[in-house]
This record gives structure tokens, C-alpha cells and sequence, in this order.
């Protein structure tokens, strides 16, 4: 195994990385460069008078309530680490390499948080386990009391880290599918059983996989948004996201300054943690070129009379994380009122589905919403996958941009949000676009892109060099090399990858916000619009059928090939 | 039967590797379709043969890491697989050795944590762990790289580090699958005889897989040829190469000449033939039919310009002559075939007539 | 047999009301046709307002109206930004958060129009003619039936206040979060400020750990679950709204002294189509249009002449008199709740009474 790093020349085309970096760095730095103007200024940038100020940042640091919120946040984005990455890892392994049974429908239970708003999770969560909840009745009539609340912090961190299991599930099973199978085949023959070389040869070979979905974890919890606002909204739980709603409340209207202040904040402790990522990946880097012999493949490792019990393990996550919360958005769905006292059979209806399809605009919110995620989920692929080559050949350029795409995903969506509005505001050329779906592609493109990139730097791994190299030895340029030689293997990765966006889209809601007009409604924005005058009924109506038509593109798109741990 | 240097962690009773009837399927087509096989202690044995034979099968069977479907595989009094009676046991419980093609060197671990991987398992105190892994290190000429980490050493020590790994906790048997191909073909040359050494100074039985015929011959007390999915031939390296029982086992070693050969005379032991017209006797190593073809096997090595006066000889025109340095080699063109030969001098002209001797052809069943 | 009632007065109104058309310049709806188009920015959810919008298209067809239904904050940002960009943003604006919107109007956003349908309107309910209050929304109290029977509801301050004493009320109730909710905040600050019995109930939301929301969705579904009984200050059209399906929950009105909240309308000064933005202002304040309001979208007449579930005269009714519901009147006063030095006057109090610090 001939393990030194390959160096790849891109040959004549030296200025496409830069030209790259440039693009990428623009889509990325413009919202957040406007966002640090502001916060630099004492007024919103477009107004007449205003000066340059560190107020801002002054207000924001002295605020004991900003700190809290940070605390919150990350609080919970330590739980969703500490409880995402040993499960998602767990049950990649089981699913992957073991002979669990129900594997295959284990896997699509997994994957369903994914498909479903963080909104309605937490609706779910409330009418299966909350104070109401029939859960929580039905274990008070066994015990006499619940012992659980959901409305703390530890509690929305375990029902953080709980519902973004499957992130880290998705990185560490491709991951793990890619390792070298004969390292494993060694370490059984040396004496070791399937669970020894789990733990000393697998997992550590692993180890980049547990390292980027840990750094994601961290990122997902700053930006969370739909979870707390519905979990914490009573005790006044504030996370960043939601203290973002108590700036405003001080002054009565829109403090920019001070909202973009807390968002600069926000992208260093970013900047910090993809330098984390970098420092624990970079020492081990070298030593994880695992150039797979995709040869032989071990018989799935036999678990032993183990076999049922993992399976209760896995059974009993997805029951709690999965099946409750799904059940509680579909009653909810069903019934006019509930919560004790309410004879469930007595307040069973179809109103809501029937009142679905009254809706205003809905057709063209789905219209939308697909477009945008199936043409705009291809587009953006495109893009990611110009920026994964980057990271993956370019040498400076390559870390430049592993930083930039690691930023956006921590800026809260509002914030985001309103940041791109300024974007196709004020930068003429642009404006045009404003009010059509292009703008709310650039959008969703931009605050995906460490998710996608990821997804697709896992694709490329699994694809060696060799089939480009062939064709650049066989006298081919290198763009041609690329196309031919790697692109084809790469299919299978792009098309679980394009699937996987197309999901995100799916269910992104906040940051398009403030660039919807009336013909540009996407369903996640109607969602949020719903819960704000209260309509929840409405809301797990059309929750319940987005799960069921994700679902069954999910089955569909099994069937044809994709396998999502198979990136 | 131990050279110096290998002390063996525990004093076990020789065990010969018994392999019976052993068949395996993959993905529903069968690979080996019973093959049967004996290896007996401080033994090297090769398993030689064409890409797609199932020597690799056979050996990964043997390690544990492919489940037969019928026949069985014991070492000594222990069974490994038995499919009569339902006996599977897994790779960990057979105490075996094996070095992967591809090394299969745990890249996050530094060569000691490699080679003291099984020790650890097997719960040596660290002490005795740390003692055998440096002397083990020592042997293989790698001393001082036990605080590398795999990634930064050539392919040679890689194979060495593999095969430290795999002697560590003193196997019963010794699993080896292309262990030189990764080399660089001057590094094979000397690798051959260095391997050789050491597995026997081991006094285990050893064995490995290779398509390469030089390769096993060199190394190898005995070679089994195979042939999609059955044993063609075991024997000695010089069994397989001067009495190979069949064409195939003819034709794989060496690089001989195969020619059409009309069969005219059978005897007992020889056979007279017509070759391109001209008459000659060779070895009868099948049944064969007068008045049919027979293939002919010719080494090149066996076939010399004749003196005058020989009668097993054939005549033909000077096709190419390569300068190989040490030789010439020449091919003759003789009726429709071709025939290549060394020799020392440069040959001209257009009636060469070269010879052999009647035991060195041999004849098969065309 | 209330229902019944109001039915009948309902289809008469309707019959009546088909009748009548706003009064509007025939100059300026033939200006409009002209234009052919409107862009509305409103925080009225677009279920609640689709009868408004079908109704003024059976009037003037021509008019294609494109309604984006957005939070009051983000009407505010947007509208600003677009405006300060020179892009094209909303004709008309339409939001429930009254101090964002007389803002709007004080920094001349407004355009200055004397609605033929204002003639007498209340004062309380217009900002010259730059803005106009369409609607009069109490705060009431909402609670679940099957916890607190219709006689246990307390409805002036002190009792109320009293009730949530109970040991069985402890992280029962429910009200806004000022600190986090735009309109919460409208709210209860003009209760601290008009009703001296609010701060001893703010004291007793306290003791009794009350749940703070900042958003009326939230604080329903609680109390529709039963998580909560009650909730206090949340807007009484919502609640009509969710009566309707849920019969669990019942609507108390505070007789010692109702706050009622107006949303506010007015024109864009840049507006691209000004002259259908009037027509649209003056549908709203029309009797056919308050008279939807006040029976179909239930988002609360303000017209005083309108008879209906959702009326200022039902309104009355409930609490007992005029005199007893206080409209946060459409006036620049209201623009000191954005003071930020009278936010913390307030907060400060509700911090320490609610919360203890």
C-alpha cells in the first residue's frame, strides 16, 4: 500500500482554483461582509446619518442575556456532540457491517428526521412527550407522575442531539463502507473478534468522519432555530437564534447593528471551530489515505445472540426519536383539540387535510419548494462539487476554501436572511434577480454549503485517482480526465448527494424569509407563517403529507440505487 | 528444525494442514469445486495458478475470512471447517498468520503497535510483548523503525512490517498472498531467496499464494497448480517442472514452445512425430492416438543448434534474433510455427536445424 | 342559540351589504385600472384575509393583487431596505404592530390620502390622513373548559389575579413575552400604563410562574392541550378564529377595562400604484369590508355602525360599555414605546415583578 500522498497537477489551468476560491469566497463573504459593515455602524447602512461605531459590539458583549444565549446554544450544540456522534456512529457500524435484523428498514426510520421540519419535530416531541402528551399520560397512569420535562435545556439538547443522529449516521456510513477491508480482514486473523476490531481497527479509521460530523454538530446547534423557538418558548429558553428576537424587543424595531454584531460573533466562534476541525484532522491526515481495495468484502459480521438486543437498542432509539414524535404530528393532525380530558374518538377529523387544499398559494408553494430543490439542489451540487475538488486538489487555495465553506451554516437563517435581501438590494447588477427563484437558490446554495461540500469531499474519497490518471496518462486535459474517469464512479455519490439536498431544500424555511414575494412562497416559509397565528393542526396536516411524499421518494429512490450511507 | 533466532512462544505439537474436498462458492458461482491438499510443518507450498483459478479463495478459506460451502479444513487435531458437521470457526480462534498482499498495515498505528497487535490480544505482559517485537524487528532488519508509522516506509519494509505482524504471536501456520508482487522487480529477485530463509528458519508451515511460476518455484518446497477451482498437479517444483502431468502444468511453467505435432508411432514411453514435416521421437505423457494431432511442449532451453549427425532434430528459417546479453534468443520459423531457443552465439542464415532430446518433449493429447 | 342570532343578523347584513359598494372616486378607480395591479405587505394571515382579497377582486377585477403575507418585523425591514434601495416594494401596508407602522408614517413614508370611506371614522383610529386603524382587537382572556368552568373565570385584574394564586394554577396561565414579542409588548405596556391594577397582577403572573410566549399560536395550543388553562392578553380575533373548531375553549373579556389593539394601514408615498392601494383602503374601511371582518375573517370591525361577532358594539356588549375598552389610539404618541429609555421603564418593572429581578 503505497501510502505518500500523490501529488495531482492540474496542469495548464492554473487560475480555475483561484478563480474558485474568488466565487466562492464572493457568495459566501457578501452577506457577511454587509453584515460586518453594519455592525460597525450606529444606524442601518442605508440610512442617511450614521457613523462608524463599535456599539454595537459594545451592547452585545455587556448584555448578559447575549451570553446566556450563547451559553444555551452551546450547551445544546455540546449535547448534540455528545449524544449524535457515539449513536450515529453506533448504529452506522451495526447497520453497516453487522448482520442486524431489519437493517434495511432500520435505516430508512433513521433517516427520517432529515425529511421532516425541525418545527414540526418539536411539535411532535410536545404532543408525545410533553406535559399533554399521551406518552407522558400514559407513563403518569403507570409511575403517577412524568419524570422528564421537555422544556429545559438539557432537554432540547437531547432532543437536539437525538433528532440529528442522522447526519452523523450518514458521514461515518460511507465512511466506514470505504475503509479498507483487508485492515479489518488483518486484524480478525491477528485474533481479534468483530467487536475488538470494531473498536481498534474501524473506528479509528473512521475518525475523520466522527471528527467533521462533531465540528457540524457544534455549527447545527448555534444556528438552531425551529427547536427552541418551539421547545423553549415558554420558559423563555434563549439560544442565539431567539435572542436575535429580544434585540429587537429593546428598541421596538430592527437593531441591524446589533443583530449583525451578534452574527460576526457568531462566524468567528465558526472560523474557530473549522479550525478546530482542521487542527484534529491535519495531523491524521496523511495516515488516513486509505486507498480502498473495494476487493473483498467480509461476510457481515455476525453479531451472536446479541443480535436481538441491538436491534432493541436501535428499535428503542428510533421509537423514542422517531416514531413517538411522528405519531404526535400525525394525531395532531387528525384532531381538533387533545390533551387529557379529551376523548380522542370524539375529535377525530379530516378537516385539516380538507382545509390544506384551501390554502392560498399552496399549489404554487409546492411548485416552488420542488423547483427549487430538484433544479436548485442539482445547480447547487454542481457548485459543491467544484468546491470539493478545490478542497480536495487545491493546495493553499484548497484550506482557503475549507474555511470559507465551513462559515455559512452558523449564521442564523433570519440573519442570513435579511443579509441577502441587502445582497440583491444594493448590489445593482444583481437586483433583478431579487424577486425570483434564483435568488432564493444563491440563498439556500451559499447557507448549504458546508452540509454539501462535505457530502461530497466523502463522495470523492471513495473514488480513487486512478481511472483520471489513466486518462491524463492516456493523453486527456485534465477537465476531460475528470469527466471521463472520475465523474462516472462518481454517480452513485452525486445522486444520493442531490437526493440529500434536494431534502434540506425541502425543509429550509428561515433564510428565504425576507426574499419570498408573492410567487416565490415555498411551503417551509408558509409552515413558519402558520405557526405564528397558530394553526399547528394545519401545519402537522401538511407536515404528515410532506413525510408521506418523502418518504415514498425516498423508497423510490432506494430502489433505483441510492443508498445514502453509500456516498 | 528451528535455525537460530525464533523461539517459538509455546512448545506446540507439529500440526499438518489438512485440506479435504474443500468447495466455495461466491455470490453463486463456485470457485473451488474440491480441491484437497496437505501441508505439513516447516513446509513452504505454493499456490500457483492463472486469475480466477481460486488460489486466493483456497488461502482466505484456509484464514477463516470465506466460508466453504462443503468439505473441510483441519490444523493437526483442530477443525476449521467441517461442512458435514456444521463446524465454522472464526478467524480470530485459528491462531493463524497472515501477510496481504497489500500489507493491510493499520496506517494509525506505528510499526511496533502493528507487530504487538496479537500479543496485546493474546494478553502477553507488556514487558515480554516489547522484547519480542524488538527482536522480531531485528530479525526482519528493522531495527529502529518501531516508532514509524507505516506511511513513511518503502514498500519493502512494509512487507517486512506484515510479515513482523504476522510471526509475532508464533502461528500455527503461515498464510502469505502475493507477498512480492508489490515489490520492485530487482528488490524481488533478492526478496525471493531472503523469504525463502526466513520462512524456513521459522520451521512453520507456510503458505502462499502467487501467479508468478518463477516465484513459486524459487521459493516453494512444493506447488500446487490450479485450475478453475481444482488442483491440477501437486508436486516438487522440479516434479511439475520436468513430468508435468498434463499440458496445462506443462505449458504454465516455463515458457515453453507449444507446437502441433501429427502423431505417427506410439510407443511405451516414446512416440514418434511428425513436425512440420519432420520426423521426431518425444515423450509420451498422455494417451495418444496415432493419426491425430498431439501438442508438443519444447523448453527453450532444451533445444540447441544441432551437430551433425543428430536425428531428433527440425529444420527452419531464422525469423528474429534478440541479444539478451547473456544469450541470444533466436526464433525459428519451421513450417507454420515458430520455435524460440538460446543460445550463446549470433545464428545466420536460412537452415538452421536445432535439436532435442526425446525425454525433454513432451508429448500431450492435442 | 347566540349563534342562531347572529346568524340572522348576519345574512341580513350580507344582503344589505352586497348592496353597497365603498365609496370611491370614479377619477381614481379609473386611474387604477390603469395601474392593474397591487402589492400588498400585511401581517393579517392570508386564510383570514382571502375573503377581503376575493371580495375586492369581485369589485375591481382589473386590480391583480399580489398579497405577501409577512411578521411585522419583516414588513418593517423589508419595506425599509427595498425603499432605501430604490427597488420596487409595497403600495400598501397592513400590519398589526401599530408603533413600526406610525413610525413609518412620522419618517414620511406615508402618503397623505383623506379616504372618502373615513368621513367619520374615529380619531382615535386615524393619524391625519396618513394612517387609519381598520380594525379594534381586544386583548381577552382565553381558557380551556374542561379546567376552568365559564363561572370560575375571573373578569376584572384583581380577581383575576387572585385566581392565579391558586396552588392548582401554578404554571397554568400563560401571557406575552414583551421582551420578545413586538406586539406583546404593545399590549401589556398600555395596560401598565392605563389599568394601576395590572401591576399587581403582573406580580401575581409571577408568583404563579406563568409562561411567557411570543407568539399567540404557541400560547393557544397550550391551552388547547391543556398544558395551560388560561392565557391572558392575546388577541380576541384569534381566539374567535380557533373557537370556531375548538369548543373546548372559551373567551372571557375583562370588564374593569379591555386593551384593544388596531391594525394600521396606510399608503406608500412611492407607491407604483397608488391609486389601487386607495381603493384597497377604502374597501377596508367600508361597511361591506368591516362587515367580512367582522363575520367571515373575524379579524374585528372597527367600524362602529357594524353588527356582528366580531364588532366594537359585541365588543361593549361584553365588557360593559363603551368607556370600558381602551383603543390604543393611531397617533404619534404611541411612538414613545419606542423610546428606549421608556422600554426599560416598563420591562424593568415586568422583569422584576414577573421574573423577580
Amino acid at each position: 500500500m503505497e501510502a505518500r500522498g500523490r501529488q495531482f497537477r492540474k496542469g495548464g489551468k492554473i487560475w480555475l482554483l483561484p478563480l474558485l476560491a474568488f466565487l466562492v469566497g464572493l457568495l459566501v463573504l457578501a452577506p457577511i461582509g454587509i453584515l460586518l459593515y453594519q455592525s460597525l455602524l450606529s444606524a442601518p447602512f442605508f440610512a442617511p446619518a450614521k457613523r462608524f461605531t463599535l456599539e454595537a459590539y459594545r451592547y452585545v458583549f455587556h448584555d448578559p442575556y447575549f451570553f446566556e444565549a450563547l451559553k444555551n446554544s452551546l450547551m445544546i450544540g455540546l449535547g448534540m456532540v455528545a449524544l449524535a456522534v457515539p449513536l450515529g456512529s453506533l448504529f452506522a457500524f451495526l447497520v453497516v457491517k453487522t448482520d442486524l435484523p431489519f437493517a434495511r428498514w432500520f435505516e430508512l426510520l433513521l433517516l427520517a428526521p432529515i425529511f421532516i421540519s425541525p418545527i414540526i419535530l418539536g411539535i411532535g416531541f410536545i404532543v408525545a412527550f410533553g406535559p399533554s402528551g399521551f406518552v407522558s399520560g400514559w407513563v403518569a397512569s403507570l409511575l403517577g407522575g412524568v419524570p422528564w420535562t421537555i422544556y429545559t435545556v438539557p432537554a432540547i439538547a437531547v432532543i437536539a442531539g437525538l433528532t440529528h443522529v442522522p447526519y452523523v449516521y450518514l458521514y461515518v456510513a460511507s465512511t466506514i463502507q470505504n475503509v479498507d477491508a483487508s485492515l479489518e480482514e488483518a486484524a480478525r486473523v491477528a485474533g481479534a473478534g468483530p467487536f475488538r476490531m470494531a473498536m481498534t481497527v474501524t473506528l479509528p479509521l473512521v475518525r475523520p468522519a466522527l471528527i467533521y460530523s462533531g465540528i457540524l454538530m457544534l455549527l447545527l446547534g448555534f444556528e438552531l432555530f425551529g427547536l427552541p423557538l418551539v421547545l423553549g418558548d415558554a420558559k423563555g429558553i434563549m439560544v442565539v437564534t431567539t435572542y436575535l428576537y429580544r434585540l429587537t424587543a429593546i428598541t421596538g424595531s430592527s437593531a441591524y447593528h446589533l443583530m449583525a454584531a451578534v452574527s460576526i460573533a457568531i462566524v468567528s466562534i465558526a472560523l474557530l471551530l473549522v479550525l478546530l476541525q482542521r487542527f484534529l484532522l491535519g495531523r491524521t491526515e496523511g495516515r488516513f489515505v486509505a486507498v480502498g481495495t473495494r476487493g473483498h468484502r467480509l461476510e457481515r459480521l455476525p453479531l451472536g445472540r446479541l443480535r436481538w438486543m441491538w436491534a432493541g437498542v436501535l428499535g428503542l432509539y428510533l421509537l423514542v426519536a422517531v416514531v413517538l414524535p411522528i405519531l404526535g404530528v400525525v394525531l395532531r393532525s387528525l384532531v381538533i383539540s387533545w390533551g387529557p380530558g379529551v376523548d380522542l374518538l370524539e375529535v377525530l377529523t379530516l378537516a385539516h387535510y380538507r382545509e390544506i387544499f384551501t390554502l392560498p398559494n399552496l399549489s404554487r408553494a409546492v411548485t416552488n419548494t420542488l423547483l427549487v430543490a430538484s433544479v436548485g439542489g442539482l445547480l447547487s451540487l454542481v457548485f459543491y462539487l467544484f468546491v470539493a475538488l478545490g478542497i480536495q486538489r487545491g493546495q493553499a487555495w484548497g484550506r482557503f476554501l475549507d474555511y470559507l465553506s465551513g462559515i455559512p451554516r452558523a449564521v442564523p437563517g433570519l440573519v442570513m436572511g435579511l443579509a441577502f435581501l441587502w445582497v440583491f438590494l444594493f448590489v445593482k447588477p444583481l437586483a433583478p434577480i431579487r424577486e425570483t427563484l434564483l435568488s432564493l437558490l444563491i440563498a439556500y446554495t451559499v447557507v448549504w454549503t458546508p452540509y454539501g461540500v462535505r457530502l461530497l469531499t466523502a463522495a470523492l474519497l471513495q473514488v480513487g485517482r486512478e481511472m483520471e490518471e489513466a486518462a491524463r496518462v492516456a493523453g486527456a486535459s485534465p477537465a476531460r480526465a475528470f469527466l471521463n474517469g472520475t465523474l462516472p464512479l462518481l454517480r452513485g455519490g452525486l445522486l444520493t448527494a442531490w437526493f440529500l439536498l434536494f431534502i434540506q431544500f425541502v425543509r429550509e424555511y428561515s433564510t428565504g424569509v425576507y426574499l419570498l414575494t408573492s410567487g416565490t412562497e415555498v411551503i417551509g416559509a408558509q409552515i413558519v407563517a402558520l405557526w405564528g397565528t397558530g394553526a399547528v393542526e394545519i401545519i402537522a396536516a401538511l407536515a404528515t403529507i410532506q413525510v408521506i411524499i418523502v418518504g415514498l421518494v425516498f423508497l423510490l429512490a432506494s430502489r433505483i440505487g441510492v443508498r445514502p450511507q453509500g456516498l | 528444525m528451528y535455525e537460530a533466532g525464533f523461539k517459538p512462544i509455546a512448545q506446540g505439537v507439529a500440526h499438518p494442514l489438512e485440506v479435504e474436498g474443500l468447495e466455495v462458492s461466491l455470490g453463486g458461482n463456485p470457485i473451488l469445486k474440491g480441491v484437497s491438499l496437505r501441508v505439513v510443518p516447516g513446509e513452504i507450498v505454493a499456490l500457483l495458478g492463472p486469475s480466477g483459478s481460486g488460489k486466493t479463495t483456497l488461502l482466505r478459506a484456509v484464514a477463516g475470512l470465506i466460508r466453504p460451502t462443503s468439505g473441510r479444513i483441519a490444523l493437526g487435531s483442530e477443525v476449521f471447517f467441517d461442512g458435514r458437521r456444521g463446524v465454522f470457526l472464526p478467524p480470530e480462534r485459528r491462531n493463524l498468520g497472515l501477510v496481504f498482499q497489500s500489507y493491510a498495515l493499520w496506517p494509525h498505528r506505528t510499526v511496533f503497535d502493528n507487530v504487538a497487535y496479537g500479543l496485546r490480544l493474546r494478553r502477553i505482559p507488556e514487558d515480554r510483548v516489547r522484547e519480542r517485537v524488538l527482536s522480531l524487528l531485528d530479525r526482519l532488519g528493522l531495527t529502529g523503525l518501531e516508532r514509524r508509522y507505516p506511511g513513511e516506509l518503502s514498500g519493502g519494509q512494509q512487507q517486512r512490517v506484515s510479515l513482523a505482524r504476522a510471526l509475532a504471536y508464533d502461528p500455527n501456520l503461515l498464510l502469505l498472498d502475493e507477498p512480492l508482487s508489490n515489490l520492485d522487480a530487482k528488490l524481488r529477485d533478492q526478496a525471493r531467496v531472503w523469504l525463502r530463509q526466513t520462512l524456513k528458519a521459522t520451521g512453520k508451515a507456510a503458505l502462499f499464494v502467487t501467479h508468478d511460476q518463477a516465484e513459486a518455484m524459487a521459493i516453494a518446497d512444493r506447488i500446487a497448480l490450479l485450475r478453475e477451482g481444482l488442483v491440477e498437479q501437486v508436486g516438487t517444483p522440479e516434479e511439475l517442472y520436468r513430468h508435468p502431468r498434463t499440458l496445462f502444468v506443462a505449458d504454465f511453467l516455463g515458457n515453453p514452445n507449444v507446437v502441433d505435432a501429427l502423431v505417427l508411432e506410439v510407443g511405451d514411453e516414446f512416440a514418434r512425430l511428425e513436425l512440420s514435416g519432420f520426423p521426431v521421437r518425444a515423450r509420451v505423457m498422455a494417451s495418444l492416438t496415432p493419426g491425430r494431432l498431439a501438442k508438443l511442449v519444447l523448453r527453450s532451453e532444451d533445444l540447441r543448434v544441432a551437430t551433425p549427425g543428430e536425428v531428433n532434430t527440425v529444420e527452419g528459417e531464422l525469423a528474429h534474433s534478440l541479444y539478451l546479453g547473456a544469450q541470444y534468443e533466436h526464433w525459428l520459423r519451421v513450417g507454420d510455427t515458430l520455435l524460440r531457443f538460446q543460445w550463446k552465439q549470433p545464428l545466420v542464415g536460412s537452415r538452421i536445424q536445432v535439436a532435442f532430446d526425446p525425454e525433454k518433449a513432451l508429448a500431450y493429447p492435442g | 342559540m347566540k349563534f342562531l342570532l347572529w346568524l340572522l343578523v348576519f345574512l341580513g347584513a350580507t344582503v344589505l351589504g352586497q348592496q353597497t359598494r365603498p365609496i370611491s372616486d370614479p377619477a381614481v378607480v379609473e386611474a387604477a385600472r390603469k395601474e392593474g395591479r397591487l402589492i400588498i405587505y400585511s401581517s393579517t394571515d392570508q386564510s383570514s384575509a382571502q375573503a377581503l382579497l376575493n371580495d375586492f377582486r369581485s369589485l375591481y377585477p382589473f386590480i391583480q393583487i399580489e398579497y405577501n403575507d409577512l411578521g411585522t418585523q419583516q414588513i418593517y425591514d423589508r419595506f425599509v431596505s427595498e425603499t432605501a434601495a430604490g427597488a420596487r416594494s409595497a403600495d400598501f401596508l397592513w400590519s398589526s404592530a401599530m408603533e413600526l407602522q406610525v413610525k413609518l408614517v412620522s419618517e414620511g413614508y406615508a402618503l397623505a390620502y383623506d379616504s372618502p370611506e373615513a368621513k367619520n371614522w374615529p380619531s382615535n383610529a386615524r393619524l391625519e390622513n396618513l394612517a387609519y386603524g381598520t380594525t379594534m382587537e381586544p386583548a381577552v382572556i382565553v381558557y380551556n373548559k374542561r379546567f376552568l368552568k365559564p363561572e370560575e373565570v375571573p373578569t376584572t385584574r384583581e380577581s383575576l389575579a387572585r385566581l392565579i394564586q391558586e396552588p392548582r394554577m401554578r404554571g397554568r396561565v400563560a401571557t406575552w413575552d414583551p421582551e420578545r414579542s413586538g406586539v406583546g409588548f404593545t399590549i401589556l405596556k398600555a395596560d401598565y400604563d392605563r389599568f394601576p391594577a395590572f401591576q399587581e397582577l403582573a406580580r401575581a403572573f409571577g408568583r404563579a410562574q406563568a409562561a411567557l410566549y411570543s407568539s399567540t399560536g404557541a400560547a393557544f395550543e397550550k391551552v388547547i392541550s391543556g398544558e395551560h388553562y388560561m392565557a391572558y392578553g392575546f388577541f380576541g380575533s384569534y381566539a374567535l378564529l380557533r373557537q370556531r373548531t375548538v369548543k373546548d375553549l372559551g373567551i372571557a373579556y375583562l370588564t374593569d377595562g379591555t386593551v384593544a389593539i388596531q391594525r394600521v394601514a396606510f399608503i406608500s408615498r412611492r407607491a407604483a400604484h397608488p391609486n389601487a392601494a386607495k381603493l384597497f383602503l377604502d374597501y377596508l374601511l367600508s361597511l361591506r369590508g368591516q362587515n367580512l371582518m367582522a363575520y367571515t375573517a373575524l379579524i374585528h370591525a372597527r367600524r362602529e355602525s357594524v353588527v356582528g361577532e366580531a364588532s366594537p358594539k359585541a365588543i361593549y356588549q361584553a365588557v360593559g360599555g363603551k368607556d370600558k375598552v381602551f383603543v390604543i389610539p393611531v397617533s404619534r404618541d404611541i411612538l414613545r414605546n419606542l423610546d428606549p429609555a421608556e422600554r426599560l421603564r416598563f420591562l424593568t418593572f415586568w422583569r422584576q415583578a414577573v421574573k423577580g429581578q
